[in-house]
């Protein structure tokens, strides 16, 4: 009897060993350094299908890190946070094109919406840089980093409408009706539009930014509270 | 008949007054023509206007004395030169804020110059609305503002019926001040559903006076009479709607509305208590006759709430509950859940959840709860019969901070017959410990309170002759005998730990709060392997990995559980005290009254940024 009640105390943490299988099927597979660790190295293409088998078996308690090279699709990020993955991290010193921009800026509204750390470093174009004070900053830069804080910039879902939380220079609250936005940016608002995405009133509000002749609705979901970054 | 229904400062300025929106809803099922006034706003209005026109008071002095002032009857004495004259014992009681330190009492000298005027004014408005009758809520400190408005009205209308309900006219309380205050017709005293309906056909003749429920009124020749004091709590499935929209009309109109951050509706889904039904704790002041819990049917609790967010377009949402219905928690909470919408709830709710009905409460949205910690002390929470021990409040922080959710929660401390050394000695010595898991805001000393347990019956410890708090004598022009029955809260000789034992407690709780955001101590279990990542502020960083039974013991105290308990799960475990004494040194664990929990969070993200 006592035998059995351990086992449900630890089910949910059972079978590293699938873990395991999974990480070395994608990528590079580092154990450690400490006995609970893993880090997972792959390429960008495949941190979808490794982030879907996750889901699956869960991290058994260990602590995975990801790391890969390029922008990880939204779908991914998801699903790693929801696996429990520790953080994801982009290896190099990433000097970002303004090309590649939409769909960074859509990884990292990801991962603070669903709470996964995400680490990297490197540079943003000098224009981009006041559209990303909200975003997860590169750890080789100081104030960026300083400044940061959960909450700057975030949405809620209510039933027809958005409500935006602005933080960053004091604090704005904005009701926008769904309408406006979910057919350009998705229902999540997690999709780049083209350019009748760029209304200017948004625009100039900074809650919209135009890259590349694409338009990003910046603002991430705000899913954790309580949000107090003032 | 029309009835204008006021509100009058000190009322929050964040979200609707639940009284009126649930009593015009009652009163125009009834047939009559129904006005709101918000006077607390119109309160901050006129003091924007003072702002803008150079004056040295904003909006944010009436936030600060709604939000500190109760204590202290800091919001009752500004009104007291509305009610008798300006100045009003200006002296002694600016010596009983010195006396208390409290910091803002300029703002409230110049506020208590102004209310006069603004009385004035409010009349006129509610005059404006050409009412039949004028009902006011009073709970907190509305009484003398509503009571200096009221006779405002009736200087100006004498034969205009006014009456007055809410927290602060429950039982003995309310006969007090019809007694004692000539422009009040009617006092309803406890809910007010079915007195309200009884008034009125008491107006229309259908029914005397002596026969509505818990009603003061005066007879032609003015003498004050007092209905017995009946509770007739209003069943669940009949608690009406709140009508909130001339909350939302008046405050998106408001001069004071960029002085207003964060509106929230506030509903209601319950009134009552479960827990309390059984054995109240002995601080808690809900009334006995209120006391009995009934919830809303959840299908309607969720149509109110979720049409109302529709409506406002307010995703912050505050409940009014006592207690959380636990049969929310398998219809309310997961249809909530459903919506998918960002939902910022405030639930009170009982402390002893399980994980599942904490991720349950995480899914709907609620984000932040009141679950009456209280204490740490398995002995204090027995002496204020809160039903938990000392181990089942520590694991339940623990699962908040695991499910996301913000509990607040003070320390109290003041309970008749806890002593320091059995008590508190092990708790603050443990606290250290804790300092990655939700602090409280502070500490407390329990307030002696009307209707709650330790007022009401000597033999819990309190058996001093009452004394209303303070500043009761000099707000109310009134004798001793009168306060008594009129006052809320009381005085006392302390009790339990004495100032100086309360200051190292402090002490530890001013550290905790400090260290909190800092630390954590999270705990991952990888097959038999436990490995407990420490980063506490005040601990040597560092991982322990707990192996094979050591392991299982571990996780066992996800629970709190006794060493007999804990002998029942491992089996026969000659080491266990040794492991357990090495824990609690390292603080991974804690222990009260023969009671283990283990402290580490589980974890499996890593630090934001
Ligand atoms: C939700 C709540 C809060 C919320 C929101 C408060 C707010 N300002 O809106 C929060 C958490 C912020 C809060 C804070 C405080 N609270 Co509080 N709170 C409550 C609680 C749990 C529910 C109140 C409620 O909305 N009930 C539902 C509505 C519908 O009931 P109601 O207002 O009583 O109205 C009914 C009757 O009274 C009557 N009625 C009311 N008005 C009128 C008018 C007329 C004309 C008529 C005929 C009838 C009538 O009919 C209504 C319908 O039945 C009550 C306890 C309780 N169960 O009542 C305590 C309670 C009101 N709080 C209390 C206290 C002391 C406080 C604080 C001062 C605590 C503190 N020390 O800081 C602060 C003050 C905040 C402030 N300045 O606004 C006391 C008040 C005691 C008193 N004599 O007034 C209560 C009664 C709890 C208690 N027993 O200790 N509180
Ligand atoms: S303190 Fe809370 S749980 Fe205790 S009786 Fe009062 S309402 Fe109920």
């Amino acid at each position: 009897m006592p035998q059995r009640r351990l086992q449900a105390l630890r089910a949910p943490f059972t079978e590293s060993s699938a873990v395991r299988a999974v990480a070395r099927t994608f990528g590079k597979f580092v154990a450690g350094p400490r006995m609970h660790e893993l880090t997972v190295q792959c390429d960008v293409s495949v941190v979808g299908e490794l982030a879907w088998l996750l889901r699956d078996t869960g991290v058994a308690g260990l602590r995975v890190v990801v790391r890969t090279n390029g922008s990880v699709p939204v779908r991914a990020v998801r699903d790693l946070a929801l696996a429990g993955v520790a953080r994801l991290q982009i290896d190099g010193h990433r000097e970002l094109a303004e090309a590649e921009l939409p769909e960074w800026f859509e990884m990292s509204k990801a991962t603070v919406a669903f709470g996964l750390p995400l680490r990297w470093n490197g540079t943003m174009p000098p224009p981009a840089r006041p559209h990303a004070r909200h975003l997860p900053p590169p750890g080789n830069d100081e104030m960026w980093c300083r400044d940061w804080k959960f909450g700057m910039l975030g949405w809620r879902r209510g039933p027809g409408f958005v409500e935006v939380l602005d933080c960053r220079d004091g604090l704005q609250q904005l009701t926008i009706v769904s309408d406006t936005l979910t057919p350009l940016f998705g229902r999540e608002l997690n999709r780049p539009s083209g350019l009748e995405g760029a209304d200017a009133a948004l625009r100039e509000a900074g809650l919209v930014a135009v890259f590349a002749g694409r338009a990003v609705w910046l603002p991430y979901r705000l899913r954790a509270w309580p949000v107090n970054p003032l | 008949m029309r009835v204008s229904l006021v509100s009058m400062p000190w009322q929050a300025l964040h979200w609707p007054s639940l009284a009126l929106s649930v009593l015009d809803t009652v009163l125009t099922d009834l047939g009559c023509e129904v006005t709101q006034i918000y006077g607390n706003l119109q309160f901050a209005e006129y003091l924007a206007g003072n702002h803008q026109t150079g004056g040295e008071l904003s909006p944010d002095d009436y936030h600060i004395v709604c939000d500190t002032g109760f204590a202290y009857g800091v919001g009752e004495w500004v009104f007291s030169s509305a009610l008798y004259e300006p100045g009003w014992r200006l002296t002694r009681f600016r010596e009983h804020l010195e006396h208390k330190g409290y910091a803002h009492a300029d703002a409230a000298e110049r506020m208590h110059r102004l209310a006069p005027r603004f009385v004035e004014l409010t009349a006129d408005r509610v005059l404006a609305t050409r009412p039949d009758l004028v009902g006011i809520s009073s709970a907190f400190e509305q009484n003398v503002p509503s009571l200096a408005l009221a006779a405002a009205l009736k200087r100006r209308r004498p034969d205009l019926p006014i009456v007055m309900g809410g927290a602060n006219c429950d039982g003995p309380m309310g006969a007090a001040l019809h007694r004692n205050f000539p422009q009040l017709d009617y006092v309803v005293r406890g809910e007010g559903e079915r007195p309200v309906r009884e008034l009125l056909e008491a107006f229309a003749g259908q029914r005397a006076m002596a026969d509505v429920t818990g009603l003061c009124w005066r007879d032609a020749d003015g003498r004050a009479h007092e209905n017995p004091y009946v509770a007739r709590p209003t069943p669940g499935h009949l608690l009406p709607v709140a009508k909130v929209d001339p909350f939302f009309e008046a405050v998106h109109a408001s001069p004071a509305r960029p002085w207003i951050n964060g509106l929230a509706l506030r509903l209601e889904t319950s009134r009552g208590c479960w827990w309390g039904e059984k054995r109240q704790c002995t601080f808690c002041g809900l009334n006995g006759g209120g006391i009995g819990f009934r919830s809303k049917p959840a299908k309607r609790a969720f149509d109110e709430i979720s049409s109302a967010v529709a409506k406002f377009g307010v995703l912050d949402v505050m409940l009014s509950d006592n207690i959380l219905d636990p049969s929310y928690f398998d219809t309310l909470l997961p249809w909530l859940a459903a919506l998918d919408w960002d939902l910022n709830i405030f639930y009170e709710v009982k402390s002893n959840l399980k994980p599942e009905q904490m991720a349950s409460l995480a899914a709907a949205g609620v984000t932040t709860v009141q679950p009456g910690i209280e204490s740490l002390s398995s002995r204090v929470l027995a002496l204020m019969n809160k039903g938990a021990t000392g181990a089942a409040q520590v694991r339940a922080l623990r699962l908040f901070r695991e499910h996301g959710i913000h509990p607040m929660w003070n320390y109290l401390y003041g309970f008749p017959g806890e002593r320091w050394l059995t008590d508190y000695a092990h708790v603050a010595e443990q606290i250290p410990a804790l300092v990655h898991l939700p602090p409280p805001n502070g500490i407390t000393r329990v307030t002696l309170d009307r209707f709650s347990p330790l007022f009401d019956d000597p033999t819990l410890g309190v058996d001093e002759p009452l004394l209303p708090a303070a500043w009761y004598p000099l707000v109310y022009d009134l004798d001793g005998e009168e306060l008594l029955e009129l006052a809320y809260t009381f005085e006392y000789p302390p009790k339990g730990i004495d100032d100086n034992d309360a200051a190292k407690l402090a002490i530890v709780v001013e550290q905790w709060r400090e260290r909190s955001a800092r630390s954590s101590m999270t705990c991952r279990a990888v097959d038999d392997v436990v490995v407990i990542e420490d980063r506490r502020i005040g601990w040597p960083a560092r991982d322990h990995v707990l192996r094979g039974a050591r392991a299982s013991a571990y996780l066992a105290l996800a629970r709190h559980l006794t060493m007999p308990g804990l002998l029942a799960v491992l089996g026969d475990q000659p080491d266990l005290r040794e492991w357990l004494g090495e824990w609690k040194a390292d603080g991974l664990v804690y222990e009260d009254a023969g009671t283990w929990v283990a402290l580490a969070v589980p974890g499996v993200r890593d630090a934001a940024a």
